[in-house]
């Protein structure tokens, strides 16, 4: 991606004309997130650098607001880039796989990257206590996935992001998950020791699942909403609805230099509306990511059909996080109290009154 | 109601339908009911000082939480117990997480692809990332 055509992005996202984030009334919009990702996003960390500091320029002028995130293996992460990311408030989210990681992730050679990831881990949580871990679990190395969340936590981590990876290369078999079974019935435990002990811990694997129940309706309005809430931009400008989407023609709406096009956008919105007949009737549909259009199409080709995969991973999902949360809302523990209730109720009445 | 599907084998799993025959509502309740609940008590004139000690209450609890009300949930203090101001200074949430969720929730985000993606890892992640409320790990999901 060259600098004009990151400005360009900045530029769309602070239109209230054309850009993804203006609001529908007309109105101009107050403020922009943005996600560098890749690839590895750090090879090309005089970009990242650059694009913040022209947002900065931005908000001195208008006061539009930005926030940032950034997705990385941690193989470039300096102290240089890590006092940067300090000073513009750039939340890092470090892909690795935990105990899994030699597994999966490997350099160029062959060589394991963990050991020399160690080293960029502590640099991570000096600077930034509260980053993201992102673990991908493969079914080669399933075994060792509640391990892995268990190494993490006790790495310090306190987020710690994990999904199962999917894919040409990722054969999922029956056998694979119950062993995924059995490893989140233990990652449950550990789950319900952490948050007796007062921990707090950020698991979005059970985090969403139980929000789901306790949010009910309301939890439906929190998808990404396909092409709507946010957009994804290729290297050339053009604008997806979703990373996935990305260079798929079908999908492009528009192009940082002239803005997104209403047709294409219109077209895109309404083929993300587009459900699973086969889950209407299902009971856990409100709960369930079984209208994702970017896993359905990785998972089925077809973003309105969902894979035995997924219904099978998203009902583990939600048995094991509603054990967890049963056992603790039955012992009325407090930090899963204040988490799941009185922080939601604080918001959500204040915004209601 | 239960899921229908029962054929299919995609990706080398078989469809593990049907367990929703025996799907139990969980025990925890939705925010909802405990809303209610306070709402409730505080219509019939129970006085609560916090918004934790509502709930407390609304749930049961001897006590809920030892943290002071924030700001923000003064409003609702207010509304609920009608009865004093003691709401007290803010010591809750951090401000980056709730900036944050407000950004990422109520605002649309612009993700700057250095190249195009091919890994189905880095969809995902990076889609979590994205909407950490749905956390939807899930490009958004």
């Amino acid at each position: 991606m060259t600098e004009k055509t990151a400005r360009k992005a900045v530029d769309l996202s602070v239109s209230k004309e054309n850009g993804p984030a203006a609001p529908t009334d007309g109105r101009a919009p107050v403020s922009t997130g943005i996600c560098f990702f890749g690839g590895e996003p750090l090879l090309a960390g005089n970009l990242i650098m650059s694009t913040v500091n022209y947002c900065s320029a931005v908000h001195k002028k208008t006061g539009h607001l930005f926030f940032f995130k950034l997705v990385t293996n941690g193989t470039l992460l300096d102290e240089d880039f890590l006092r940067f990311a300090d000073g513009n408030r750039i939340g890092i989210g470090f892909s690795h796989d935990g105990l899994m990681q030699d597994d999966s992730r490997v350099f160029y050679d062959g060589s394991g990257s963990a050991g020399f990831l160690d080293e960029k881990i502590h640099l991570l949580l000096a600077h930034q206590p509260d980053a993201i871990f992102m673990c991908i679990v493969h079914p080669s190395s399933v075994g060792k996935f509640a391990d892995s969340v268990q190494w993490l936590f006790e790495k310090g981590f306190r987020k710690i992001y994990t999904t199962p990876a999917v894919g040409d290369k990722s054969d999922w078999t029956d056998q694979g998950l119950l062993e995924l079974d059995e490893q989140y019935r233990r990652i449950s435990k550990l789950y319900i020791d952490w948050t007796i002990r007062g921990e707090s811990i950020s698991f979005p694997a059970f985090d969403s699942k139980i929000e789901s129940h306790i949010l009910g309706d309301q939890y439906l309005h929190r998808t990404c909403k396909f092409g709507q809430k946010q957009v994804s931009i290729d290297t050339d400008g053009r604008i997806y609805p979703c990373l996935q989407f990305v260079g798929d023609s079908e999908y492009c709406m528009g192009d940082v230099f002239s803005g997104i096009q209403d047709i294409q956008k219109n077209y895109v919105v309404e083929q993300g509306k587009q459900e699973p007949s086969v889950c209407r009737a299902c009971a856990l549909r409100r709960r369930c990511k079984y209208n994702c259009c970017c896993r359905n199409k990785h998972l089925t080709g077809e973003i309105d059909q969902v894979s035995p995969f997924t219904c099978s991973h998203e009902q583990l999902l939600i048995r094991y996080a509603d054990e967890a949360a049963n056992v603790l809302f039955g012992i009325r523990d407090q930090t899963f109290i204040r988490k799941q209730y009185e922080n939601r109720l604080r918001a959500d009445a204040w915004e209601s009154l | 109601m239960v899921h229908t599907s029962t054929t299919g084998k995609l990706g080398g799993v078989q469809m593990r339908m049907n367990p929703l025959d025996d799907y139990v509502q969980p025990e925890y309740p939705p925010l909802q009911t405990v809303e209610k609940k306070i709402r409730s008590a505080a219509l019939s004139g129970k006085k609560a000082a916090t918004l934790g000690m509502a709930i407390a209450t609304a749930l049961s609890l001897s006590t809920c939480g030892t943290r002071t009300e924030t700001k923000d949930s003064s409003h609702l203090t207010e509304a609920l117990h009608s009865s004093d101001n003691s709401a007290e200074k803010s010591t809750g949430l951090s401000i980056t997480q709730e900036e944050t969720s407000q950004v990422w929730t109520s605002t649309a985000g612009i993700v700057i692809a250095e190249e195009t993606v091919s890994t189905e890892s880095g969809l995902e992640l990076a889609g979590d990332i994205m909407a950490p409320v749905e956390t939807t790990p899930a490009a958004v999901d």
